[in-house]
């Protein structure tokens, strides 16, 4: 019976979803699976105003980043139509868009779609439809505490080198007084230390594929940037980075207990911490940059039978006036609006006025480049825009984690990870 | 009227065994059909693979490839090593822990329902407050006591006469149970915890059965308390101990959640976590691996039932 229960995994999905599906045929009522980050569980809030205007009533689904996409990505492929509204990345937006699993979003005049800012709008879209509106959007950036720099009589500039950051690392770290001097991603999971991962490769000039869609995991360029990224986490790096991903950091950094972070630039508006500073993401000289881009937004899958209440609600949640909403609403305020996503909040005088990063984050968004190119022929930065990308970065990821755990060599684990990679590409047809 | 004394009965379960029919052949057959054929949920390259169709035939590929798969038999290991692990804890803690609590007491009443309270916790409850609050090496109970004797020895150091001895001490680091050495043990220990209050539990109230003149007749003779829990307790507990191993290897084989928040199944992943990474994508290979799963717990299930069936006939 048991070994019974771990086969039907699939399938009992597919009868749970069918089931709710049928419960809610008749009602205004919207189901919106979300990613759990801190902009998402302020909407549900912010959102009452929403139901009391318009009666429609929402449910949230609000779920760990990994889990949400298994969830998400099973209901939608199997048309399973459980949720109204999903939240998707930029990684899948333009896949899912070509594959028909969510519908193209047109919207009325007045959401000035204009104003999102170009590279999210490119990212979220398949053949110039745009297919998932941006909530937030975000790059990545050096986020470092400026009192402890000075106090070490250090500097970090913008796009500094990796060197560099080594040492300002090297002069912060502090353990016996619980201070490390670097915290960075290195949790399994292509959406957590993955990402990170890449954007330090592409720095160093690696990519993960090569014309012919091989994986180059082998190269001299991406062994020089995983050993470069080990030394630095395992000499100055907090114990247990290996578990670490946005939130554990976003948790120690907020007691005090980094010294630089690099990450998702959406990290600034939630650090509690005094005298930060922000300088745009290293670079050991490579034209692809060393920052991400990346937006949580908001699609409707085809298999709902709510599509036009919910496009009028992601409507709402992804316009000027929702800025506006979490701006004036008494539990945020203007340091909690979703940023990244329109060229207008970043113009808005209240929010400039506490949002320090604002510059910083603006600039590292516009200098991410998501496109193809001849070192890196496939389009996204920190991922790739291809249906097999999430099994190939998480099996990378969990080898770069047994080495960052000192269970592998770097060596070790990029020829694992190049022979996961192989044979996942094999079996989709690649080659 | 003999047969009609049989027909009735058999009639009136049909509804049950069919319904149980339905309720497990439906879903193995879909996996094994799954198993055979060429399918994933999306691909660009190969879309007519994305629906399930028999023209997507492919033999036994899926499981060659799942064969060949990074961590397949990593996964069977770790598997078998987790179960067996929580087994042994479980089965000797929960004996120790219920003859303890067998004797009388002041607070034995709320010492009981203390003991068992950690069954209830729900299995990702669970694993959040062990890996985060327990376990984690800074801000969790392991990195904040490790920071602790480090700062008392710190101190001891500065002190006249000992301090020379004090200072041969090294600082200790703290250990890291989402590393890939470790995960296991971290996934091994929150349900070892989680699980012996079930253990504890069986063995209590089959404890209470037990034949208090035979214990005081060994007294008599002069056998020690050892000696009666060896040659008297174990033996009544015979039962109770098959039982719990059965229900536990059964429970236990599907890890997922533990494994999910430890690591996400860098150096613990199982069977069903390995399924879990498969259905991102690719179901073919998925149910594949699915039926792997159920030829390893037939596998283990034999054993069971040969170990539970002799304790039950003797």
């Amino acid at each position: 019976m048991k070994s019974l229960r771990n086969t039907a995994l699939g399938l009992s999905m597919g009868i749970v979803a069918a089931s709710t599906a049928f419960a809610d045929g008749h009602a205004k009522e919207l189901t919106i699976a979300i990613v759990n980050n801190g902009h998402m569980i302020n909407m549900q809030k912010v959102a009452e105003a929403y139901t009391e205007e318009t009666g429609v009533k929402l449910n949230w689904v609000s779920l760990e980043e990994g889990v949400l996409r298994e969830q998400v990505t099973s209901d939608t492929a199997t048309g399973g139509g459980q949720y109204d509204i999903i939240n998707i990345g930029m990684q899948e937006a333009p896949i899912w868009g070509a594959a028909g699993w969510i519908e193209p979003l047109n919207f009325s005049a007045e959401y000035d779609v204009d104003d999102i800012l170009p590279a999210m709008r490119e990212g979220l879209s398949h053949d110039g439809t745009l297919y998932a509106a941006p909530f937030y959007g975000e790059s990545s950036m050096v986020m470092y505490r400026k009192d402890l720099t000075d106090a070490a009589g250090v500097t970090i500039v913008d796009n500094d080198s990796w060197d560099n950051i080594t040492a300002a690392a090297a002069a912060m770290h502090d353990p016996e007084n619980g201070v490390y001097g670097a915290c960075l991603r290195g949790k399994p999971g292509w959406g957590d230390g993955m990402a990170f991962v890449t954007t330090v490769a592409n720095s160093f000039g690696a990519a993960w594929f090569d014309k012919d869609m091989k994986p180059t995991l082998d190269t001299p360029e991406w062994n020089a940037a995983v050993t470069m990224y080990v030394n630095l986490l395992n000499s100055y790096g907090p114990p247990g980075s290996e578990g670490n991903s946005f939130n554990e950091i976003l948790a120690l950094y907020n007691e005090g207990k980094c010294g630089l972070w690099i990450d998702a630039t959406i990290a600034a508006s939630f650090l509690e911490v005094d005298g930060v500073a922000y300088a745009q993401s290293p670079n050991a000289g490579n034209p692809v940059g060393a920052n991400w881009l990346w937006a949580w937004a908001m699609a409707v899958p085809s298999g709902t039978e709510n599509a036009d209440e919910a496009k009028a609600f992601i409507e709402w949640a992804t316009s000027k006036e929702y800025v506006q909403a979490v701006g004036n609403h008494p539990d945020f305020g203007w340091a909690k609006v979703p940023t990244g996503q329109r060229a207008s909040t970043y113009a808005i005088p209240e929010f400039q006025a506490v949002a320090g990063f604002a510059a910083a984050e603006m600039a590292a968004i516009d200098s991410a480049a998501p496109g193809a190119t001849d070192l890196k022929p496939y389009v996204g930065v920190q991922f790739v825009a291809i249906p097999e990308f999430p099994e190939v970065g998480t099996a990378v990821s969990q080898e770069i984690a047994a080495a960052l755990s000192g269970a592998k060599s770097v060596e070790e684990a990029l020829a694992a990870g190049q022979a996961a990679a192989d044979a996942i590409m094999k079996e989709a047809g690649y080659y | 009227m003999s047969s009609n004394n049989r027909t009735l009965p058999r009639i009136l379960q049909t509804p049950a065994v069919v319904l149980l029919l339905i309720w497990m052949l439906v879903p193995l057959s879909m996996t094994l059909y799954f198993s055979f054929i060429r399918y994933v949920l999306n691909n660009t390259r190969r879309p007519e693979w994305t629906t399930p169709s028999p023209s997507n035939w492919r033999g036994f590929g899926n499981y060659e490839y799942v064969l060949n798969a990074k961590d397949f038999w990593f996964a069977i290991q770790n598997s078998v090593f987790i179960v067996t692990s929580i087994l042994i804890i479980t089965v000797v803690l929960g004996l120790g822990i219920a003859v303890l609590v067998n004797r009388k007491f002041p607070g034995r009443g709320i010492v009981r329902v203390l003991l068992i309270s950690p069954f209830f916790v729900m299995p990702a409850v669970n694993a959040v407050l062990w890996i985060n609050m327990i376990l984690d090496p800074v801000l969790g109970l392991n990195g904040l006591a490790v920071a602790g004797i480090n700062s008392v020895v710190d101190g001891l150091r500065d002190f006249p006469v000992l301090g020379w001895f004090f200072n041969l001490w090294p600082v200790l680091e703290p250990i890291s149970f989402r590393a890939t050495q470790t995960s296991a043990y971290a996934v091994i220990m929150m349900v070892a915890w989680q699980w012996t209050p079930f253990a504890v539990l069986i063995f209590m109230t089959s404890l209470q059965s037990e034949d208090e003149s035979q214990k005081e007749a060994a007294t008599l003779d002069g056998a020690s308390p050892w000696s009666q829990f060896i040659n008297l307790t174990v033996p009544h507990l015979a039962r109770p101990i098959a039982i719990v191993v059965m229900i536990q290897s059964i429970f236990h084989l599907s890890l997922y959640a533990e494994i999910e928040i430890v690591s996400r199944g860098s150096g613990n992943k199982n069977l069903p976590y390995l399924i879990g990474e498969f259905t991102n994508n690719n179901i073919g290979a998925a149910s594949a691996t699915g039926i792997f799963a159920v030829i390893l717990a037939n596998i283990i299930a034999i054993f069971l039932l040969r170990m539970v069936g002799k304790s039950l006939m003797d």
